[in-house]
């Protein structure tokens, strides 16, 4: 308070009420309105660009989607009618087995690459903790499938599994088959093509976790360890009571951004497979680019698209609000 | 290693039982050396013993190795060279969970996600005691130091000397060997500080365990020490009661470090006329007493460039000149302080500060140049040779030690 | 006794040195397991049309540069990477400058609503993008935006901004307020603290913040898919016409992977010790 009021430059005492400004207005009130004074209103002039342009890009696509989906539009049938149906589409959804179906697969890829993501993710962060050599060249290495196009891994690991001639069907199924096995089929396989899609995620996002938690760990200060060191703590107990609780704002960070983008992965998934074999790898991101731009059937990816954006904000705020109570006890 | 694995064995039960009480736990280091890369010395052949129940203090400026003694006491930091003992048990590189110490950091160290309960029971519940048993003893320790009326917040709404005595109820709570306190008052208020050095001494001497303080405030280190390691650059100095820094301090370092307003020290020579000794320098002349100058071959060389000590309590001044008031100075600044005023003097080229009792001195001409005549207690003087700063002599070593 | 057994424990004679074999061991597979697929495609990329269909993967080979030849005179690539340049650099830009005030005026300030602006600028991150492809290509159409830089900046902006917000703002509430109001006490407006004392504080943060999204701007892909065709297009949506197909060719293929890979590898190389540093100078609290 204090301060703002030591800095009379811009302000005009009547209107700001202080008799303490020592100069002469030399602008007209615009400025007081909104400069830096006024802590009502400065933060939205500090803002305003952002939610312009956010509102801009953001508010005619979600009416466009909800005026879509409320009503029966197939781009490829114009002759149908075009009426408003309310809230037909969203209960076609749900009774179409197709959308549980990618839902299901949605939810078990989110989940498994996820979890397997920060789990390895701070496994590496930990390990980077310790005093090693070279950790520059081995950290860019360790960095390198985030910072390729996710379009180029897919297309990479397609590759790389490639019936008969990629580089893992060729060693690993020609390790297996010493055994008599016959070689795995990865992507081919319906039973296996998921989980193959999965540990390209995991291949591809495992260094953005790494990145996240190794800079919160660097942030933890270094006296709660030596604390609890002296006050006779085994390494298994600081993890868990002293180095765990205080990443907290770190894991929230990295898990809500990447549950997001995990819900929504498509370019890979797109590259490798198309979805299949069959509809064994159809998340609900690629059920929706079929439903949209094979199917053309507009109304219902609207419908669809509003459903995942409503699933991902309820999840979000979720994960938020149980660590925002947590965090509040770490700060 | 074998040995490392035994131990590491044997140690990991330490945890399930409550420590023997051990009777006499002293601390002894022999030695000590720590390097940093190929360069940086921190700790330079440091032997210190540290008797039972006694709080002793390092003492010294940033950057002299106090804190990296410390912490190689605590285990935190592994020596170069030398050996640690504490109890009679060789501790040198045990990590510091096994070594059965107490601590309380600089910035305290609490955690910040507990609340001031569950970070003074943590040490106990690491220890797998009873949830009954560790009320009952954060209970207890919370008492002592007063802060049960805060026990179920958060660090982040403690003030700063709550979350001191938080620390400090941390390290009472488990019956450590040792207590070691990293400059824990450094960021108390005046008056705080001022309070908890006597709250401090009183709970050392009550609780009887051997402490070790470090700190660079050489006020703590003389009210509350029962002894006193100066160090400097890595080396001791001096490690000597609270009185004897004070009276006989081994270099002129000690002396002006320890002591305020800070002892003067003047360039002089030593010159005998007419069977008597003088310590003369530029703008000043000061007889001395041949006794005490006789204990040293040193001191009596006129050679030798030296430097004379003394501090400002131990001046007297007068405005008009007197009889053995020798020195002329001229006023050059003024200093109330309430009991006492300081005055900042110039004779030739030397500043000299005179702390005088402001019953007898508030009547003085404090105008810029104002002539003055000193008077150095001839008890109280010290000789310094100037290019080792050792103490030479001292007036004291003529008379005993005020006991 | 026991109990005093427990307590007659030596120190080993030599501090234990931490044995770091097996974190090397580990390391080593974990960068086995990221480089290797990336090196075979460049490896491939090298490769003439014959032995990069091979059934049999072939390690060595003679390596030609047919496929670069190719790609620059025929599928002029180097368009698209001017283009790709262009638009990443210039929406990293305006996103990362936009986003610093709003995350700064969501950090210092208290106001209502603030928590929900907050997560409604999160949200946008949330739509598919294939939902908002086709009102998007409306508008732009409207705008005769389509097939633009412009258009293409625009929309970058728009999509990079929610991820600017999110990250910066943790990390500008860890600077403490008083390193501002020192420097406005002194007299300064708000404006010249800001600019003296805030942002070099907040500029290891925003770096940190900007190289991630000039990694996110380079490869995106699905609007620049449809959202270009000739003029404008970068570098991701290229690729497509020589990844899709039954006889895929590996080797064009692989080359237009390193076109599109090296730039953005090789910057971050450049930045990586400011990318790290400023990641760590601490996280949101």
């Amino acid at each position: 308070m204090v301060a703002t009021q030591a800095t009379g430059k811009s302000s005009t005492p009547a209107r700001q009420g202080d008799g303490v400004a020592a100069m002469a207005p030399r602008r007209p009130g615009l400025a007081a309105l909104l400069g830096p004074q006024n802590k009502k209103v400065f933060p939205w002039v500090l803002m305003a660009p952002t939610i312009l342009i956010l509102a801009g890009i953001g508010i005619f696509p979600f009416i466009y989607a909800l005026v879509l989906a409320s009503s029966n539009i197939i781009l490829s049938k114009p002759y149908l009618a075009r009426s408003f149906v309310g809230l037909y589409q969203y209960q076609a959804l749900i009774q179409d087995p197709d959308f549980w179906h990618a839902l299901r697969l949605t939810i078990i890829f989110t989940v498994e690459a996820v979890f397997l993501e920060f789990w390895l993710g701070l496994g590496l962060a930990l390990l980077f903790q310790r005093q090693l050599a070279g950790k520059a060249v081995i950290r860019v290495i360790i960095l390198l499938p985030m910072i390729i196009t996710p379009l180029v891994v897919g297309l990479i690991w397609r590759y790389m599994f490639y019936p008969g001639a990629g580089l893992v069907t060729y060693y690993v199924g020609g390790f297996f088959s010493l055994f008599g096995v016959r070689s795995l089929p990865f992507l081919a396989d319906p039973h296996w093509a998921l989980q193959t899609v999965i540990f390209v995620d995991v291949w591809e996002w495992t260094p953005f976790m790494f990145l996240i938690l190794s800079a919160g760990l660097a942030s933890i200060p270094a006296q709660p360890y030596e604390a609890a060191e002296i006050d006779g703590a085994s390494s298994w107990r600081i993890f868990w009571t002293i180095t765990m609780p205080l990443l907290r704002p770190s894991i929230l960070i990295a898990l809500v951004i990447r549950t997001m983008d995990a819900f929504r992965t498509f370019d890979t998934i797109r590259v490798m497979t198309q979805g299949g074999p069959g509809d064994s790898t159809t998340t609900l991101n690629v059920w929706l680019t079929k439903v949209g731009f094979e199917f053309f059937d507009a109304s219902k990816a609207a419908a669809l698209s509003l459903m995942m954006m409503l699933m991902i904000i309820i999840l979000s705020f979720i994960f938020i609000r149980v660590f925002r109570a947590r965090t509040e006890n770490a700060s | 290693m074998a040995c490392h694995k035994a131990s590491c064995a044997e140690a990991r039960t330490i945890h399930t039982a409550q420590p023997p009480v051990v009777t006499m736990v002293d601390v002894s280091l022999s030695g000590l050396v720590k390097r940093f890369g190929n360069s940086v010395v921190a700790v330079d052949h440091v032997d210190m013993k540290v008797p039972d129940g006694e709080f002793v203090f390092l003492l010294g400026p940033s950057g002299c190795g106090k804190t990296t003694t410390l912490r190689m006491i605590a285990g935190l930091e592994m020596p170069t060279e030398g050996r640690i003992e504490i109890g009679g048990r060789n501790v040198t590189y045990l990590r510091p969970r096994y070594r059965n110490v107490g601590m309380v950091f600089q910035d305290y160290g609490l955690y910040r996600h507990m609340t001031v309960f569950e970070n003074i029971a943590y040490p106990l519940r690491v220890r797998r005691m009873s949830r009954e048993a560790i009320a009952a003893k954060v209970g207890a320790v919370a008492e002592t130091l007063k802060i049960t009326d805060v026990i179920s917040r958060g660090p982040d709404q403690l003030s700063g000397g709550q979350l001191q005595r938080v620390a400090i109820a941390r390290m009472l709570v488990r019956d450590a060997n040792v207590f070691l306190m990293d400059e824990p008052m450094s960021h108390l208020d005046a008056q705080l500080r001022a309070h908890m050095r006597a709250e401090l001494k009183h709970l050392q001497k009550q609780i009887g365990t051997t402490t070790i303080f470090v700190t660079h405030d050489q006020l703590e280190a003389m009210t509350m020490a029962d002894r006193i390691m100066v160090m400097r650059k890595g080396l001791i100095c001096q490690y000597a009661s609270p009185r004897e820094i004070f009276e006989l301090p081994a270099n002129q370092f000690v002396a002006t470090f320890v002591g305020e307003p800070q002892m003067n020290i003047l360039d002089c020579r030593i010159e005998r006329r007419d069977n008597a000794w003088f310590a003369a320098g530029e703008g000043f002349e000061v007889e001395l007493d041949s006794c005490w100058l006789e204990t040293s071959e040193a001191a009596r060389r006129s050679d030798r460039p030296m430097r004379l000590g003394v501090r400002p309590e131990h001046i007297s001044i007068s405005e008009a000149p007197r009889d053995g008031y020798t020195v002329a100075a001229s006023m050059f600044a003024f200093e109330p302080t309430g009991a006492e005023n300081l005055f900042t003097v110039k004779a030739g080229p030397h500043l000299i500060t005179v702390k005088a009792p402001t019953a007898e001195t508030q009547r003085f001409n404090i105008a810029d140049g104002a002539r003055v005549y000193l008077k150095p207690d001839p008890a109280r003087l010290y000789l310094f040779d100037a290019d080792t700063e050792k103490t030479l002599t001292q007036a004291a070593a003529c008379q005993p030690v005020q006991a | 006794m026991s109990l005093e057994a427990n307590y007659l424990v030596e120190s080993p004679t030599a501090p234990a040195r931490e044995r770091n074999w097996w974190v090397y061991l580990i390391l080593f597979a974990v960068c086995f397991i990221n480089f290797v697929p990336y090196l075979w495609m460049i490896l491939t990329a090298f490769m003439d049309k014959g032995t990069s269909v091979s059934a049999v993967p072939q390690w060595i080979f003679t390596p030609t540069l047919e496929a670069f030849t190719y790609l620059v005179r025929e599928k002029r690539v180097l368009d698209n990477l001017l283009n790709s340049t262009i638009v990443s650099v210039a929406s990293t830009f305006f996103s990362v400058l936009i986003g610093t005030f709003c995350a700064y005026a969501l950090a210092r300030y208290e106001f209502p609503g603030k928590d929900d602006v907050s997560f409604w600028v999160l949200t946008n991150r949330m739509m598919p993008p294939v939902a908002v492809i086709l009102p998007i290509f409306i508008i732009f159409q409207t705008l005769k935006l389509l097939d633009t830089r412009l258009g293409l900046i625009l929309l970058y902006t728009a999509l990079q901004l929610p991820f600017v917000v999110w990250m910066l703002t943790g990390y500008f509430r860890d600077i403490p307020k008083r390193f501002e109001e020192s420097a406005m006490v002194d007299g300064d407006s708000w404006f010249g603290a800001f600019r003296k004392v805030t942002l070099p504080l907040m500029t290891p943060s925003i770096t940190a913040t900007a190289v991630f999204v000039l990694i996110l701007s380079w490869n995106e892909f699905a609007f620049a898919l449809y959202l270009t065709s000739v003029q404008s297009k970068t570098l991701p949506p290229s690729i497509m016409a020589y990844a899709v197909g039954v006889n895929v060719q590996w080797n064009i293929l692989g080359a237009a992977c390193l076109f599109i890979t090296a730039p953005i590898i090789l910057f971050v190389l450049l930045v990586q010790k400011q990318f790290i540093s400023g990641l760590s100078q601490g996280v949101v609290r």
